[in-house]
């Protein structure tokens, strides 16, 4: 015997009904999204690499000449805020215009400055 | 402040005001089953002629076609205050929308906040905390009502039983140290998409974080605080949320000065409870249903003596032995020694038996096998019902005795204390999971500690507060110490733990303890 029309589609509205589930705030992946990369992830030197090549890739999307230097104009064109505020800092040689390893440069010497301030305390990750 | 006023223009019906606020005010409206559904039909706003109330004109549409076309930066501008350790506290609340804009594609959404900020001389100058929750789907209503606002939502956790839906003067609110901002992600609360994109369109890791920054920005421009040290704050997918937004915020030139990952899901690719039995270790959750055994004193010893070292036992245990038999038991199904399987239930007092038939035990086996006959809950394995209980409705004792007060406070808070109507329901919960692109960096579920050391390179001054729950069954502590070991050793991070869940302040004691380690962090 053939489902009736009308049956199927309550059938239909039941699991239409059955997938509204309220899973709270929680974190919940619905099956067909549960594939899990099987790179390694990545620490230490790796991670600070992957780190670098995320403002990499903004840094290369801003530079629409593709020389290689970001003018102030195409940071700011680009939303790189933080280009545009550091400007004159990350320009030291005073091109008028920054390459990505001056950026990383810049990077590096401010977070070494910056680490030489702070003490570990006991509270902290090994 | 510089949020118009919104005259109500409404017709004058006093009385009909006056009922609906008493009914509303303070006590809530009762835990209705109905509030859960938004109706389909728009509501007519109530006359509310409290001044600086708002009446929004606009129904907002959480459905993912839904494209707002006529936006507006209204909000209810309202004179408030509370009782704080026995004095009273005048506050400002301003509910309403701003347009995130995205400045490269033009993009923009109509996001809801709702801001606390305290009556000061310098405001300029005062910290300012966004808050905002995870699911995806959920709005920002659990850590609103739950955590530091200034008005607290009764609870009773861990009690199996409904709390009374009760408002009361929270004193541990943050309301003393910062101003604070509760954000709805775009599709729940009263956000949505600006014609002519639609919802679905920032539903995804990118443009969901990249969205918060629009946000972020325009509630800085709108109000002058990009003076104000800048915090973030956000729970469960809020947190991977906020690492990718701590990146776009530092990128764009705003400087943070905090980020709290509380409950944190930073690596979707770690955490197995997400994910399909047998795909990656559950070592990250031994240590929990290691906590979780020893509340049910199904542990060996069953009161161990020394928490901290039992709990690191438990660590150490993960990392090292369960971790080379899971592996060997991934790759090809290689039985673990029966020393594994000894401590594992020594730990939980899980039977020899279980751990043979599921090594790889997840959360969600583990919640109906850890106590014979009982259930014990996802968010806060502490509570728990017998098996077939109505409190089991949710698949989650701890969800189910929240959820229903949660949800209806959250409306008559709105209408009532905050003075703010539109003319459709608040959405607490939108079950978008299934549309949501969890696409990330290449990877088809989002690793966002890469997006947290962007942050951290790009602002060496940044800090970091993990807050951690022993006994969350949907994020657990050790996985997130593992996933945050990954940065190697960071001065500015710091990583704390509660006798507590997921919504680790609805528990009353460990909120306090909450209120005093954020105090430090704002201050430190």
């Amino acid at each position: 015997m053939n489902p009736s029309p009308l049956l199927l589609a309550a059938l239909l509205a039941m699991g239409t009904a059955a997938a509204q589930t309220n899973h709270g705030p929680g974190p919940y992946l619905p099956p067909d999204k549960r594939t899990p990369s099987s790179e390694p992830a990545a620490s230490g030197p790796a991670l600070r690499l992957q780190a670098l090549q995320k403002l990499k890739q903004r840094f290369e999307q801003a530079d629409l000449d593709a020389n290689g230097r970001l003018t102030r104009e195409e940071a700011s064109k680009a939303g790189l805020g933080f280009v545009v505020r550091h400007f004159d800092e990350i320009d030291s040689a005073h091109h008028g215009a920054v390459s990505f390893d001056e950026l990383r440069a810049y990077l590096v010497e401010r977070r070494k400055q910056a680490r030489a301030q702070h003490i570990p305390g006991n509270d902290k990750l090994p | 402040m510089k949020v118009a006023h919104n005259k109500n223009t409404w017709g004058c019906a006093a009385l009909v005001a006056a009922l609906l606020l008493s009914a509303c005010g303070g006590g809530g409206g009762g835990g209705s089953a109905s509030t859960v559904t938004p109706p389909v039909t728009p509501v007519t706003p109530p006359t509310d002629s409290a001044p600086g109330a708002l009446a929004d004109s606009n129904s907002y549409d959480s459905s993912a076609t839904g494209s707002l076309t006529a936006p507006n930066e209204n909000a209810a501008v309202i004179a408030s205050h509370i009782q704080l350790n026995g004095a009273q506290f005048n506050y400002t609340a301003i509910s309403g929308h701003l347009t995130a804009t995205d400045a490269q594609s033009g993009k923009a959404a109509s996001l809801f906040y709702v801001a606390y900020t305290a009556n000061t001389s310098d405001p300029a100058k005062r910290p300012l905390i966004f808050f905002y929750n995870g699911g995806p789907g959920s709005a920002s209503m659990w850590l609103h009502l739950g955590s530091f606002g200034p008005r607290r939502l009764v609870s009773t956790i861990p009690s199996a039983s409904i709390a009374p839906v009760q408002l009361v003067d929270n004193q541990e609110t943050l309301l003393g140290n910062a101003d604070l901002v509760f954000v709805d992600a775009v599709g729940t609360g009263y956000s949505q998409a600006i014609a002519p994109s639609s919802n679905a369109d920032f539903w995804g890791v990118d443009k969901d974080a990249m969205t918060f920054r629009d946000f972020v920005q325009r509630y800085l421009a709108v109000n002058k605080r990009s003076a104000s040290p800048k915090y973030l704050y956000g729970e469960s997918y809020g947190a991977p949320r906020t690492a990718v937004l701590a990146n776009l915020l530092e990128t764009a030139g705003v400087q943070l000065s905090g980020v709290v990952l509380q409950s944190a899901v930073m690596n979707y690719n770690s955490n197995c409870g997400v994910l399909d039995p047998g795909t990656v270790s559950c070592e990250g959750y031994v240590p929990t249903y290691a906590a979780v055994g020893a509340y049910y004193q199904r542990s060996t010893p069953a009161l161990p003596s020394d928490f901290s070292g039992y709990i690191q036992q438990a660590r150490a245990f993960a990392s090292g032995d369960y971790r080379t038999a899971m592996t060997a038991w991934l790759a090809n199904k290689t039985p673990a020694p029966a020393a594994v399987n000894t401590q594992l239930v020594n730990f939980t007092g899980i039977p020899t038996a279980t751990w043979l038939q599921n090594f790889d035990l997840g959360p969600d086996k583990f919640q109906s096998n850890v106590l014979p006959g009982q259930l014990v809950g996802r968010y806060d394995a502490r509570v728990s019902a017998p098996s077939g209980s109505v409190l089991n409705a949710d698949g989650d004792p701890s969800l189910t005795v929240v959820n229903k007060s949660f949800t209806s406070a959250i409306a008559s808070y709105l209408s009532g204390e905050l003075h703010y109507t539109a003319r459709s329901a608040y959405v607490p919960f939108a079950d978008i999971v299934s549309r949501w692109n969890f696409n990330h960096d290449g990877k088809t579920l989002p690793d966002t500690i890469p997006d947290l050391a962007a942050a951290m390179t790009q602002n060496p001054a940044l800090k970091v507060l993990s807050l951690n729950g022993y006994h969350d069954l949907a994020t657990p502590f050790y996985q997130t110490e593992l996933d945050l070991a990954r940065l190697g050793p960071e001065p500015l991070l710091s990583v704390k733990f509660y006798s507590s869940g997921h919504m680790i302040y609805l528990d009353d004691t460990a909120r306090r303890a909450q209120q005093l380690d954020l105090i430090n962090f704002l201050t430190h």
